[in-house]
């Protein structure tokens, strides 16, 4: 199989087959209402929209969508709301869900009670994905959303997501970087405790589907251990990892979305047990939220595929 | 000042020449570096004769250099040390030694070189999309400060914008969301610091906080969020909440932004600078130029 390199070739999978199913979550804010228009328009997807029938019109009718054929289920509370629509999703009707104008909190809720009645995942997170001009691959920061300070167990979840995720974008063996600020001039933080057991656990593995860079930074991993002087002209992108792991909540938000600063595309989702949840931020517009339907699709799509 | 040529100029404007011990000071690269800072005066620490090898092959003439002949490098730093403590020297540069045996010897309660307050490392760069100087703090020591640390550190940040002529500092207090939440510390202290900033508690500054980094840094995204913040799209100085977010945040705005970046150690009675990796040997003379200014208050 060819691996995904670029968001381009997300879009390209996206609308290679029928539009999938997808739960709209209370997208009656207009960013939420113009993307789901969209990614209609562009056949990823056939919507269903939950959420307060009342003002899903409204908007509807403001942005000019026509809601004929599109099933509107009807629930007011945010929590209502995320719960039917992942139900839906963990339920087969849909293949997506995709977060609106709704606290992130309550579809984090969501999915992690319908991961225990499944019994398959005890630990959900978010991966970033980023297009970085001039290197090769699409890279994974995780996790960016949910975990305030993942502890050992769920750190070795959050590896297993972002895997699969790789996996399934046509990388054999992705290459892990567990970033700490680790040192040597500073106390020794967890992450750099974890970073050595990670390594230590894995390492003897017979065929192992993932492996871990030497270095825990982005400094050690684009400048190695020359220990010589380094200037810009002499960093090379080649060596960039597959994942980044991050240590924690307040981290992984910065780094996430350092799109805003930096000349990098991103689009996130979480994976569960039964499927991509797209979950974007309030402050992103329908341009960029419609990526991210597009990559919850073609995640679809290969999943199908390897019959996952 | 607005760039690290700035900052070079104003060093230089200095009349008098700093006293900077590099301790130990071993390799080529090290010594060649300190040819270009023409308004210090190094002291070196190490193996006399190989030092004088090295100065007569950098600059034609050992003279003009003030050698202190050592066996290894914890004598070096041992008598670095030393030196600051008496007032010898202005500035404490980390030479060819690892990291674990300087913060040991330099930063150990009883050194001499504490100032009582927390260290922290303030990370400089020069941001590309404001063409401007802006700080992030604290980047490498602390995991998670308490609450009365962090007014320290930011405090210490405060100052050192005051010495890069920031007039009345913009400060975003970053956290994962724009809303306390009492599950996330850093929510809390950010919404602390916020009203201490408000309440004039922190002198002359403009703060706002908890901030998303989306937030902090386009004033569309804060409007999309219906967050109405003073600081945003234009900060001087990022607080982060503990060393683990600072550190890769400065890391990859510096590699992936191409923004030249500097350190800064607070927390010391003399300006120290470390041998990081992560700064660019040419930004090392930027580095002495900061403690060289500070050393000058």
């Amino acid at each position: 199989m060819t691996a995904v390199r670029n968001f381009r070739d997300i879009d390209v999978l996206a609308v290679q087959g029928p539009p999938v199913k997808l739960a709209a979550l209370a997208a009656h804010e207009r960013e939420c209402m113009l993307t789901i228009k969209l990614a209609f328009e562009r056949g990823y997807v056939i919507p269903c929209l939950v959420g307060d029938p009342e003002k899903i019109k409204k908007m509807a009718g403001q942005i000019e969508l026509d809601l004929t054929g599109i099933e509107v289920i009807k629930e007011k509370e945010s929590a209502d709301i995320a719960h039917r629509g992942v139900e839906m999703l963990f339920q087969g009707e849909v293949d997506i869900a995709s977060k609106g104008h709704i606290p992130t909190a309550f579809i984090y809720k969501s999915i992690i009670i319908q991961e225990k009645r499944l019994g398959r995942k005890k630990n959900i997170s978010v991966n970033t994905l980023w297009e970085i001009p001039g290197v090769d691959h699409l890279i994974s920061l995780t996790d960016t959303g949910v975990s305030i300070a993942p502890n050992y167990a769920a750190k070795k979840a959050i590896i297993r997501d972002a895997v699969l995720l790789m996996h399934l974008f046509g990388y054999a063996r992705p290459r892990i970087t567990v970033l700490s600020a680790y040192t040597g001039m500073n106390q020794m933080p967890a992450s750099f405790q974890d970073a050595g057991r990670l390594k230590q656990e894995f390492s003897g593995k017979p065929k192992p589907d993932f492996e871990f860079t030497q270095g825990n930074s982005l400094a050690d991993v684009l400048l190695g251990n020359r220990g010589d002087p380094y200037n810009f002209s002499r960093v090379s992108y080649h060596d960039m990892p597959h994942i980044f792991l991050i240590p924690n909540l307040d981290a992984g938000n910065i780094l996430s979305k350092l799109d805003f600063i930096l000349p990098v595309a991103r689009r996130s989702l979480v994976i569960t047990s039964k499927g991509p949840v797209i979950i974007p931020s309030r402050s992103d517009m329908h341009i960029s939220i419609v990526g991210e339907i597009a990559l919850g699709v073609a995640v679809v799509r290969l999943m199908c595929k390897r019959d996952l | 000042m607005r760039s690290f040529a700035d900052i070079l100029e104003c060093a230089r404007k200095l009349k008098k020449k700093a006293r900077v011990a590099i301790a130990p000071a071993y390799s080529g690269p090290l010594i060649e570096m300190i040819a270009g800072c023409d308004f210090i005066t190094p002291i070196l620490f190490g193996d006399g004769d190989m030092l004088k090898e090295e100065l007569i092959k950098v600059f034609g003439t050992p003279s003009g250099y003030e050698v202190y002949p050592v066996s290894d490098a914890a004598s070096a730093i041992f008598s670095a040390v030393e030196l600051a403590k008496y007032g010898k020297i202005d500035c404490l540069l980390q030479g060819d030694v690892s990291n674990t045996q300087f913060r040991d010897m330099v930063f150990a309660h009883g050194s001499g070189l504490l100032s009582g307050s927390p260290l922290s490392y303030i990370s400089l760069l020069e941001y590309n999309p404001w063409q401007k100087l802006v700080m992030i703090t604290d980047t490498l020591f602390n995991h998670s400060p308490s609450l009365k640390h962090s007014i320290k550190i930011l405090e210490d940040a405060i100052a050192q914008a005051q010495l890069l002529k920031i007039k009345k500092p913009r400060i975003a207090v970053l956290a994962p969301l724009e809303y306390v939440n009492l599950s996330i510390p850093s929510t809390v202290h950010a919404a602390v610091l916020s009203k201490m900033g408000e309440r004039k508690q922190l002198g002359d500054v403009i703060i706002d906080g908890p901030l998303d980094i989306d937030c902090a840094v386009s004033r569309e995204a804060a409007r999309r969020k219906g967050v109405s913040s003073k600081v945003s799209g234009d900060v001087d100085i990022f607080f982060v909440s503990d060393m683990e977010s600072g550190f890769s945040f400065a890391q990859f705005l510096s590699f992936l932004g191409r923004m030249p970046m500097a350190g800064i150690v607070m927390g010391t009675r003399i300006p120290v600078i470390l041998n990081m990796p992560f700064v660019a040997y040419e930004n090392k003379i930027v580095e002495i130029a900061l403690a060289i200014l500070a050393s000058h208050l």
